[in-house]
């Protein structure tokens, strides 16, 4: 964790905040001395005195804007500028006091003086962090709770538009892993592990203290990770996932500062380990198969002949092949399916381009006492590196807040984005992986050749990308806005009020085409699809806040009411008969289809917490949340979620002075949160009326209805500490255990109930796991080091489920209790024969006194499924280093997952041992190898054309390895000298040079071992959205950027 | 003021979080509640439309047509393939095959479908409930007859005294069933059809059951349990009826373009509008590779080779070779002057086009269930095996003399054109009817033969020849699905 503290922090603009906590001491002496100069302003109060004015400096020197300044034991008080510069109006003889957060406060007493210049001291008891932590902020030393705090600057490493992306890897226990490296794809989040099987396992997001919302990366001033119930129990029944704070920047009152920072490079796209044979390779191995499949065809015909002609000559041969339409030679036969002289076409460099990464970003901040404002435009454009596909956004962000008076304060927030994303409809993905060499994509002249069922073409599935990457669309329009009003009423010294209201709205509309000119739009005239999507959410959430100190006594709380509705809707239309590059709906001459769906959900909650702390010493916490949710059944619509937790900071007790430990910090927490189900309307018996026949609609048995569903109560025990040592070392280590029960579980129901599953509150999962947080300065002096290191253990297990019944997820894999949920449940692969390099599958068999032995077999059908591992790592995280030495500094950031499994499940494919002579074949990396005659120990089957007894079908065969080690990053910088700056009238310059995604270490044989969550939602769809799995997947990109930043 | 200030607070906030209590019971906007659906006749009759949509689901009506017509000796495979239709056609059959055990939730989802109707409705004077019960009976009846032909063992094996399907009567979904036998199944299938024959009054279209639809299926549900004085007089009902008339041999060839509503000779058909269009997931896609579809599945050797017996066959015509074309556009020649065939991966291609280009439209097809034809050819056999072969000759040559053959290439006891057996006769004459139309594999196994797929095809495992498949292999059938053993402990797996 860094701090997220600068000396040119004010947090000013939190003061009055009822997120705020007032409770700590310096804050409510700002606090103080900032309602007073307040109510100077605002009253226009004057007194009558002569002007005293002077500049506060921080420890190096540097003017402090800011900074409280006030006449002791009166109101009178005004607080420094952009320059750090102050006047106030005062008799002569008294005592001024200046504070700040984090700083010694200092009395002066002026004692006649009209200039008093004050240097402040950091105060190394106090020089603590400000976390927002949702509802509430807290200085880090008084957090009792499990969290993780990620700096703008930690943050902003990688180039990516994606605060989710960004976060990978950079905070312990939480898992950001995506399917795609498709530019602008959602990669999926997991906070200590998965612990529900229905319902979701994404975090809730909290964008400056209002549930929901997005932020661009570049607005943010720091993202909070919320683990623990003690942390999470405040958002009752939507933490069971754990939350992710995210805070943006806010203007500072002072000079107004404007910030551009811009940078450009090239993607590539990353290969891994992954290698296709080229064209002589696939003709060896293709002759090898046909060559085999001619010599038994003949020797079977001769048989058959020989059952009638029991001698027959080599002319009758002859005859009876050239009858069967058998050639005679086995040169004849491979002419008809291979090539004599193979082409050696590389798909992948005609599906992959190098591609380009434009950021460019420009903020302005400043205002007075009263007003703030802060202004971002974010302009991000990524070509991806698959042909066609790319991601274009533009993002503005407005934070304004005003002090109206002493009492009231209004804020507005206003984020909005537009985005644009075209996609790829070629299966120029899927064919750079299978097509086979020999085809060739242009003609002679070099224009594409335009290929259909009919043309003369050796791969599968006929068809040449290269032509149609310039006719099909796939263009998709993204519009996002989300306004916040806010007001805060200060009802007196400690107690406020706040409202907080947002509006959200996004829509988004995409655009495809099959144009006529192509194969696949001939049949239809051309084709146009436009899906439509529209969500808005409104919420509100009303609190008041009380803070309150009786001597060593701090005592704060909340309580309020939020409420909060969802809607969302979409389109779905198709229509035929459409001009060439034509787009709009009402050109086509046919309407062909025309669904969309419309859901809505509300959820009423009410809220209490007490925070009580004794001398920054003893520290304990409560929270309390009555959630009520309509997608409940009518009999459970409400619930309850509350937690505890205590804290001991050892380290300011008087008995404990020691100059190693600088800091210890005992904490514990308990809670109970909520999850609730995915469906809107699970708890409802209803026929659905999607379904028509005939053209007449049709009511099909949709939900079998279950009045007593209600949330998912995930229990969380926290216990950690947070060491400080020699204040250069900070370790901060957690033991979790968090235990999900009354599971949401779409229960299957067998066949003959009629119903594809029933949903109830069953069963339970625990995760336990260790979160490891160490940050260090390695060097200080001239040449600094810094390294940020992050590991997160994690162990799941199915501890209960309906009737202990196993859930299987599509083929592969099974919940069962006792085991990991993302755990594989495959046929079992034995290897390969060596006799007669058959497949072999583990079975078992009984033996004649009846018991079960495992043996292996030969017949798919009578493996056995056997649990073979799990997609769950065993841990994961990061490592940031970041050394400086004058101007230059050098960042590195790696991330890391070890000890998962992933199916590569298109290995079924292109590695198929004959099974799909059409597509092309890997080459085999090294340590595997193919079964070429009796004896022969190998890892593969031998090759047969149209395949081996199922050898390339689902079993752990496909199973490998998925740890990987990546360099995520590695920025150099160079930023010039103040000499430089001033000449040129700007406040800093730094250029930097940075790459991603350089090198990745794995033994995963596929292009990439990063493989998404799963994705419980999809789980009754036909293809559900695939848990650990990886095939002809999307591959990362490999960045390399130029970056510039200036600030005014 | 402060206490002023808080108390409106405090008021605002309690009344805003009662208001909102009551909010929080919202309906869905795509559906009507169960008591909503059944309590009125209006959403009866809309729950039976339903059932109708299930069996049209792709899970139903697709997979129906690969486990029955990828199994025969019609189809060639010209290449492997990832999706399991592979195992249904070379009868490499997986425990839990994805598409077995979509089919079979599927069948029972519908069953239900018609149960909770048949719960609510009671036998009456009001001829449009009852209607509304007959086509129930006949749903419920059609869905557990297509389960014991996919996983029981054909009646004739044994009299039905195997294990077949569950019988699901109820709309109890915590009963679950244990298989009942073949014979079972097949008295539950004939005692539904015949209640619906009794309550089914209307004249409605061949997309929808009716009395003569259920008498239809009667009569082919006898012939599979070789009944054949039963599926004779249903047959024989059916077309004296009058309701339907072979469509002329002009016509003929487009009999599978038209809309079923607007086709005489159609009994039954499953209908699909284009809403319906599958495009690349639809059953035509496999066999007619054009714009949209794979084009995979050609007509075997051994069909081409009947068919192409009689080259007048109009028959010939739902087989569409695919030439080389030149760049002019015309026909490649080879050096002897016949054209060349395209070909996929070495086999030559011979598109099918039963289900494609309905009103026009590639992909889009509805599938035919029963049609007139088939009780001329059911008459045929049943007089056959009721020892009247002229009159079964006589049947035969309407359907031939529709497919537009005439004088010689009709068969007589004194024409038998090589054919030793007036059964041969009839089953071959069902094959080159009813080709593509997943009848040929039924008509093989109920009738206790081997199916010998001695034809080039990618169900040949490499350096094999032939795949012959006696009446008496396991895999005739299908495996109960896996999943649902788990989830049904009183099921029992098939051998």
């Amino acid at each position: 964790m860094t701090k997220l503290y600068t000396p040119v922090n004010l947090a000013l603009n939190r003061v009055l905040s009822p997120s705020g906590k007032l409770n700590q001491l310096s804050f409510i002496k700002l606090t103080r001395a900032i309602t007073i100069a307040l109510l100077i302003l605002s009253s226009g109060m004057v007194f009558a005195q002569t002007p005293v004015t002077g500049t506060v400096t921080d420890e190096q020197g540097l003017p402090m804007p800011g900074v409280s300044v006030k006449v002791k034991k009166t109101t009178n008080g005004t607080i420094t500028d952009g320059n750090g510069k102050f006047a106030l109006k005062t008799t002569t003889d008294v005592t001024l006091e200046f504070s700040y957060i984090g700083y010694i406060q200092q009395d002066v007493t002026i004692s006649g003086k009209n200039v008093v210049n004050v240097s402040l001291k950091p105060d190394a008891k106090l020089m603590d962090e400000v976390v927002v932590i949702g509802y509430t902020t807290k200085s880090k030393s008084q957090i009792v709770s499990s969290v993780s705090t990620v700096s703008a600057k930690q943050l902003l490493d990688v180039t990516s538009n994606s605060a989710a992306t960004l976060l990978q890897g950079k905070a312990a226990g939480v898992a950001v892993s995506s399917s795609s490296g498709q530019p602008g794809v959602t990669p999926s989040i997991r906070i200590r592990g998965t612990g529900s099987i229905s319902s979701g396992n994404e975090p809730l997001t909290v964008v400056d203290g209002v549930i929901g919302g997005t932020a661009n990366p570049r607005d943010i001033e720091s993202i909070t990770v919320l683990k623990d119930a003690a942390a999470t129990g405040l958002y009752g029944s939507r933490a069971a996932n754990g939350v992710i704070v995210i805070t943006t920047k806010q203007g500072k009152s002072g000079k107004t500062s404007v910030n551009y920072s811009g940078s450009f490079g090239i993607n590539n796209a990353a290969q891994g380990n992954f290698k296709l044979m080229d064209g002589q390779q696939l003709l060896d191995y293709s002759a090898y198969l046909y060559t085999n499949d001619y010599t038994g065809k003949r020797a079977n015909f001769i048989k058959q002949l020989q059952a009638i002609t029991p001698n027959p000559t080599p002319q009758q041969i002859a005859d009876y092949l050239t009858l069967k339409n058998l050639p005679l030679t086995s040169e004849a036969y491979l002419a008809k399916s291979l090539p004599a002289v193979p082409g050696n076409t590389n798909w992948r460099d005609e599906a992959f381009r190098q591609a380009y990464t434009n950021s460019q970003n420009i903020n302005i901040s400043g205002g007075d006492a009263k007003t703030h404002f802060y202004i971002g435009a974010d302009y991000y454009d990524e070509k991806g590196t698959l042909i066609n596909t790319g991601y274009k956004n533009v993002n503005f962000r407005i934070n304004l807040d005003h002090q109206i008076n002493d009492r009231f304060k209004i804020t507005t927030r206003i984020n909005t984005g537009f985005g644009q994303k075209t996609d790829d409809r070629t299966s120029a993905l899927y064919q750079a992986y299978t097509n086979q060499p020999w085809d060739n994509p242009y003609h002679e002249d070099g224009s594409p050749r335009y290929i259909d069922q009919e043309s003369q073409w050796y791969g599968r599935d006929k068809s040449n990308f290269v032509f149609l990457k310039k006719y099909n669309l796939d263009n998709e329009r993204l519009q996002n806005l989300a306004g916040d009003l806010k007001l805060d009423y200060k009802i007196n010294s400690w107690l406020n009020f706040a409202s907080s209201n947002r509006y959200t709205t996004t829509n988004s509309k995409r655009e495809i085409t099959v144009d006529k000119s192509t194969p696949g739009g001939i049949a239809n005239q051309g084709e146009l699809r436009n899906v439509t999507t529209y969500t808005n959410s409104v919420l509100t959430s009303n609190l008041f806040n009380a803070a309150h100190s009786f001597g060593k006594h701090n005592l704060s709380g909340i309580a309020g009411f939020e409420y909060q509705q969802n809607y969302a809707e979409n389109i779905d239309a198709k229509g035929y008969g459409i001009v060439s590059g034509i787009t709009v709906p009402e050109a086509t001459a046919t309407a062909a289809d025309f669904t969309g769906t419309k859901g809505k959900s509300r959820y009423v909650s009410e809220l209490f917490m007490a925070d009580y702390n004794y001398d920054n010493r003893y520290f304990g916490t409560a929270s309390l949340r009555n959630d009520g949710s309509s997608k409940f059944g009518i009999n459970h619509k409400y619930g309850l979620f509350y937690s505890f937790a205590g804290g001991w900071l050892i380290s300011n007790e008087s008995f404990f002075k020691s100059k190693i430990i600088t800091n210890l910090k005992l904490r514990a927490s308990y809670g109970v949160t909520g999850n609730t189900p995915g469906s809107d309307y699970a708890s409802i018996a209803y026929y659905s009326l999607k379904n028509q026949y005939s053209g007449i609609p049709g009511a099909t048995p949709a939900n079998l209805g279950n009045p007593d569903l209600t949330w998912e109560t995930p229990t969380t025990i926290n216990m950690g500490a947070n060491i400080g040592l020699w204040d250069r070392i900070e370790l901060n280590v957690d033991l979790y255990q968090r235990t999900n029960k009354d599971l949401i579980i779409d229960v299957r129901q067998a066949a003959a109930s009629g119903y594809s599953y029933f949903t109830q509150n069953v069963g339970a999962v625990k995760n336990q796991g260790i979160d490891i947080e160490l940050n260090t300065k390695n060097l200080t002096g001239a040449f600094q080091w810094n390294t940020n290191f992050n590991i997160g253990f994690n162990k799941n297990r199915v501890t209960k489920l309906y009737e202990g019944q196993p859930i299987d997820k599509y083929a592969n894999q099974r919940i069962a209790i006792g085991h990991d949920m993302n755990s594989w449940y495959t046929y079992d692969w034995a290897g390969v024969d060596p006799q007669n390099g058959d497949p072999l599958w583990y079975t078992t068999k009984k033996d004649a006194s009846g018991n079960n032995y495992t043996t292996t077999t030969n017949q798919y059908k009578d493996a056995d499924k056997r649990f073979t591992g799990t997609s769950s790592p065993k841990f994961t995280g990061g490592m940031g280093n970041e050394f400086t030495y004058k101007n230059f500094s050098l960042n590195t950031f790696f991330n890391f997952v070890y000890g998962s499994k992933i199916y590569n499940g298109n290995r079924d494919v292109f590695d198929a041992d004959g099974a799909y002579p059409q597509y092309n074949s890997i080459v085999l990396p090294e340590g595997w190898n193919r079964w070429e005659k009796p004896g022969d120990i190998a890892t593969h089957p031998k090759a047969v054309l149209n395949g081996n007894k199922l050898s390339n079908k689902p079993s752990s065969r496909f199973l490998e390895d998925g740890s990987y080690l990546r360099l995520r990053n590695i920025t150099l910088g160079y930023s010039f000298s103040e000499a430089i700056t001033r000449k040129l009238k700007i406040s800093n310059l730094r250029v930097y040079v940075s790459a991603d995604n350089l090198v990745t270490f794995t033994r995963f044989s596929g292009m990439d071992p990063e493989v998404a969550n799963l994705d419980p939602s999809t789980l009754d769809n036909p293809n559900p959205n695939t848990v650990g799995m990886s095939g002809t997947k999307y591959p990362i990109s490999k960045k390399i950027l130029f970056g510039v930043n200036i600030g005014f | 003021m402060i206490t002023r200030y808080q108390t409106i607070v405090a008021i605002a906030l309690i009344v805003s979080a009662t208001a909102c209590k009551k909010d929080l019971a919202l309906e869905p906007y795509n559906g009507i509640t169960n008591e909503n659906v059944v309590t009125t006749l209006a959403g009866l009759q809309n729950a039976t439309i339903g059932t109708y949509s299930f069996i049209k689901d792709e899970n139903y009506v697709r997979n129906y047509h690969i486990f029955t017509e990828y199994a025969s000796d019609n189809l060639s495979l010209s290449g492997t393939t990832t999706d399991p239709l592979f195992y249904a056609y070379n009868y490499q059959h997986q425990k839990n095959q994805v598409n077995v055990l979509a089919f079979w939730r599927k069948a029972y989802q519908a069953i239900n479908g018609t149960n909770v109707v048949i719960e609510k409705v009671a036998e009456s004077q009001d001829p449009v409930t009852n209607q509304l019960l007959g086509e129930n009976y006949f749903l419920r009846a059609y869905l557990h007859f297509d389960l014991v032909k996919i996983f029981g063992r054909p009646y004739t094996d044994d009299n039905g005294e195997s294990l077949g399907v569950m019988i699901k009567t109820n709309a109890d979904a915590k009963e679950l069933p244990a298989r009942s036998k073949v014979k079972e199944v097949y008295a539950l299938v004939i005692s539904d059809l015949l209640k619906s024959v009794q309550l089914m009054n209307s004249n409605n279209t061949s997309n929808f059951a009716s009395r003569e639809v259920a008498i239809a299926l009667l009569s082919r549900v006898y012939l599979y349990m070789g009944d054949y004085k039963n599926a004779f007089d249903y047959a024989d009902q059916v077309i004296k009826s009058g309701r339907y008339a072979l469509i002329g041999s002009a016509n003929y060839p487009k009999y599978f373009t038209t809309p079923p509503e607007q086709n005489s000779e159609t009994i039954f058909a499953i209908k699909h509008t284009l809403k319906d269009d599958r495009l690349d997931g639809a059953i035509g896609s496999m066999y007619w590779g054009g714009s949209i579809g794979y084009g995979e599945m050609y007509a075997s050797e051994s069909y081409r080779s009947l068919v192409s017996k009689f080259p007048g066959d109009l028959r010939n015509l739902f087989v569409v070779p695919q030439y080389v074309k030149n760049s002019d556009g015309s026909i490649k020649q080879d050096d002897k002057g016949n054209p060349v065939l395209q070909n996929r991966n070495g086999y030559p291609k011979y598109f099918i086009n039963k289900y494609s280009f309905q009103d026009g439209y590639e992909t889009l097809s509805s599938p035919v269930v029963l049609r007139l034809a088939e009780m001329y050819l059911t008459r045929a056999e049943c007089a056959y095996q009721l020892g009247r072969p002229n009159d079964a000759l006589a049947d035969v040559n309407i359907i031939r003399n529709r497919a537009g053959l005439k004088d010689n290439a009709l068969f007589s006891v004194s024409n038998m054109m090589g054919y030793t057996s007036v059964l041969d006769v009839i089953l071959d004459e069902r094959r080159l009817e009813f080709a593509f139309e997943s009848q040929r594999k039924f008509d093989v196994f109920r009738n206790k033969r081997t199916l010998n797929r001695d034809y080039p095809g990618t169900h040949l495992a490499s350096g094999q020849v032939s795949q012959e498949i006696p009446y008496t292999d396991p895999r005739v059938i299908f495996f109960i699905p896996e999943d649902d053993i788990t989830l049904n402990p009183n099921l029992i797996q098939n051998p």
